[in-house]
């Protein structure tokens, strides 16, 4: 069975913000996994932040229209497995809300972990490593390698 | 295997794996299909991953991003 990975929406997003001091080891590791043969997951929820993401104002200068993200979504969707919010999603949510102690704020990364749970994929790909730290026992978490040269 | 032996194994699977089997199957269909849309002598081949970045500049040098983020301060949100 190929190995698995999930990424998280901000390697989506850095890979594809030129001007972001992430972009370069975004998109290399993106690619660098791909090529691999690594099957690489996202979810529905990351789709909608992606979507929300490249929409925010006060952020970027210059707008991406809506159907440019959509077309990215799109592609990404063929390329990349897509793993649904299922019932057990939701289960695998509900058992980590009542194990861990995960603020209003965390609800979101705990739904990525419970997706991961649902999908038997162990490693996430993500800049934002601190927020994932108490789940550690339960999914590996590949930080971005913001040290490429 | 012939297609009878591998209606067989899937017997043995539980619902939840037949259906796993199934979305796989669509996704290495679906990227045979798109290779074949690429170069037809590659067919069968994962198709390249490559896309480029939007046309944006960063407001921010320090621009990061925060799940929270996104979910706060909805009203920021431009209507898609």
């Amino acid at each position: 069975m190929a190995e698995s990975i999930f990424v998280d929406t901000n390697v989506l997003v850095y890979a594809n913000v030129a001007h972001s001091p992430f972009y370069q080891p975004a998109t290399d590791q993106l690619k660098d996994l791909y090529d691999k043969g690594v099957e690489i997951w996202i979810s529905r929820q990351i789709i909608r932040e992606f979507f929300v993401s490249m929409t925010r104002e006060n952020t970027f200068i210059g707008i991406v229209d809506a159907a440019g993200i959509v077309s990215r979504l799109r592609y990404f969707m063929s390329r990349f497995r897509v793993a649904d919010e299922t019932e057990q999603v939701t289960e695998n949510l509900l058992i980590l809300l009542e194990q861990i102690k995960i603020g209003r704020r965390l609800v979101y990364d705990a739904n990525i972990v419970a997706t991961m749970q649902a999908k038997s994929i162990n490693k996430l790909l993500t800049h934002n490593t601190g927020d994932f730290a108490r789940f550690a026992h339960l999914i590996t978490v590949v930080p971005l390698q913001t040290n490429t040269p | 295997m012939t297609q009878l032996e591998i209606l067989g194994e899937l017997k043995r699977l539980t619902l939840e794996e037949r259906l796993e089997l199934i979305e796989q199957a669509v996704h290495l269909m679906r990227q045979d299909i798109l290779s074949l849309k690429a170069t037809p002598s590659e067919a069968g081949k994962r198709p390249p991953l490559e896309f480029t970045p939007f046309p944006v500049g960063l407001i921010s040098d320090k621009f990061t991003f925060r799940r929270e983020d996104l979910y706060e301060n909805e009203e920021e949100f431009i209507d898609g």
